[in-house]
């Protein structure tokens, strides 16, 4: 246990513990013995032997993060970066280290899973950044606008001065700080770019892959042509390194031109398939649409039909009835002798009614016509029977106009 | 140096919770007092500013013994008449202790024994012993 916290803190190395190198034996010896080692020059030691492996062996491990964080900020370096404004933590990447407590006990396999306890004492993850910024206040945007404007107004009352909302933060600043692991390593497009945007590109990504169902032609044709522009020696390069960075390693601007060009031929491709199929669909919708209309005025006329001809009838009949009272008062003036008086009029009058007539006949059967006419030339004058026998053959216009016109001449 | 940036991982320092630790059995306590190291396993549980460390880290400069002679050479070569001399009178400043010297956005960063000392609030005193390169020359 002492040794891995020698491992962690005091002379850090890479690799396990499993074999620690004489100067670690040496360090661990004066603190078992309780001899006063000298402590800062041991530090500052392994800090210029790693400094120097890192310079010609390439070792890309930096020991004393946080005492070179400390170092500086007791430098005032972060004094000098807080005037410039250039404090927060994602830019500074702050993280803060695990803790060694009984949790790693356990782990290490020392005192058994029952044992183990937390404790109400026990260590917390730092969570002062503070170092950074002095004074801000302990609201954020993402509280309710009550709470803001309460605390404002308080604010206001007991100090005198008023908060800008421009000085409000977005989110609060403290909480837990990210621990540092030492399994993750820093790609480059990461370590250029900022953490959300690199999210966001790959979500593009991924939805870019979606939209493309079936990309294999173009994935083909786009690793084929990679092959052809890619060199030896950077392909060797990224092969020796981890895959993340692979994936990262961003491609020439020819190749990505062709890819794009790709893309499009697929996209244009599907695009003429999609729009063939909804045609297929619209005319498919279209016929069912009129299918449907055809029925449904089937549906009506039949609905329709039976008082349609009932109507018919219905006036037919009172045209009728109406045409016969008229013959009958025309007769009963005729013999009266009125006539001569207003032949005009009559005309007019018979004409109209057999006009409507008409119009009327127009729709009726011929058996009904048939039968109107037989009981026209029964209620007709005994004068006229040897018409009305004729005019069972004949249309109704024929008719009338034959029967008025004897009146007319009358 | 041909590292770059993004390449380095930065080993952060683990607290140490001693409380949690002699609960369980495991109290180290007095062994760090002895050494006076109780105030930098205190100061371990603080942030870390990864891009802070790593910009220092690549501009980094061990600054020794062979750095200050070949400093003293290089004035020699541009004036030949300073041969012999000492660093006060080359205009340098002398050369104290061994350093490592960096730089932060311009600002210099100088890194010594002495500073490691002053942050982990410790004199530094005590036994040193070093040069033992390999286990396999050891008894």
């Amino acid at each position: 246990m002492l040794l891995k916290i020698q491992n962690e803190n005091l002379l850090p190395k890479g690799g396990g513990g499993d074999q620690p190198s004489l100067d670690h034996k040496v360090f661990l010896h004066f603190f078992l013995t309780k001899q006063k080692a000298n402590v800062p020059n041991y530090i500052f030691k392994h800090m210029i032997k790693t400094l120097k492996e890192s310079q010609t062996i390439k070792r890309n491990w930096i020991p004393y993060g946080r005492l070179i964080s400390e170092i500086l900020h007791q430098g005032g370096i972060l004094n000098a970066l807080k005037e410039v404004n250039y404090f927060t933590n994602a830019l500074l990447s702050t993280v803060t280290g695990k803790i060694i407590n009984g949790g790693t006990l356990k782990h290490m396999k020392l005192i058994r899973k029952e044992d183990h306890k937390v404790l109400s004492t026990d260590l917390k993850e730092s969570t002062v950044i503070s170092n950074l910024m002095d004074d801000f206040p302990p609201i954020c945007k993402q509280d309710p606008l009550e709470v803001r404007v309460m605390y404002m107004k308080e604010y206001f009352e007991m100090t005198g001065q008023t908060i800008k909302i421009s000085d409000i933060l977005d989110e609060m600043y403290g909480g837990a700080l990210q621990i540092r692991s030492k399994k993750r390593e820093m790609s480059e497009a990461e370590y250029i770019e900022d953490a959300p945007e690199q999210v966001a590109k790959k979500a593009k990504v991924s939805k870019a892959t979606a939209s493309h169902p079936n990309p294999t032609a173009s994935d083909v044709l786009s690793i084929q042509q990679e092959a052809q522009e890619l060199d030896a020696s950077e392909v060797l390069d990224k092969r020796t390194r981890s895959k993340k960075q692979v994936d990262t390693g961003q491609p020439s601007k020819k190749k990505k031109m062709v890819v794009k060009k790709l893309r499009q031929a697929s996209l244009t491709a599907e695009d003429e398939e999609v729009v063939a199929t909804s045609l297929v669909t619209r005319e498919i919708l279209k016929k069912k649409a009129k299918e449907a209309a055809v029925q449904k005025t089937l549906d009506l006329a039949a609905q329709i039909s039976v008082p349609a001809d009932v109507l018919l009838k219905k006036t037919t009949s009172e045209d009728a009835q109406t045409v016969l009272a008229l013959t009958e008062n025309l007769q009963q003036l005729v013999a009266s002798g009125e006539l001569l008086k207003a032949p005009e009029e009559i005309a007019t009058r018979s004409e109209a009614a057999t006009s409507e007539a008409a119009a009327s006949r127009g729709f009726l059967d011929v058996s009904n016509s048939a039968n109107l006419i037989e009981i026209e030339s029964s209620t007709s004058s005994p004068t006229h029977t040897s018409d009305s026998s004729d005019l069972d053959d004949a249309t109704t216009t024929t008719k009338y106009g034959k029967y008025s016109a004897p009146l007319i001449a009358l | 140096m041909s590292l770059e940036e993004w390449q380095l991982n930065v080993q952060v320092e683990n607290p140490v919770d001693f409380i949690s630790l002699a609960h369980h059995g495991c109290d180290f306590r007095d062994i760090y007092q002895a050494q006076d190291l109780m105030d930098y396993f205190g100061m371990l549980n603080g942030p870390t500013y990864l891009t802070l460390v790593r910009y220092f880290w690549v501009r980094a400069q061990i600054y020794d013994m062979k750095a200050s002679q070949l400093e003293m050479d290089e004035k020699v070569l541009i004036d030949p008449s300073l041969q012999g001399k000492t660093r006060e009178e080359m205009g340098l400043e002398p050369f104290r202790f061994e350093e490592i010297r960096s730089s932060i956005m311009g600002i210099l960063v100088v890194i010594s024994v002495a500073s490691i000392a002053w942050v982990i609030r410790r004199a530094s005193e005590g036994k040193f012993v070093t040069g033992f390169d390999n286990n396999k020359k050891s008894p």
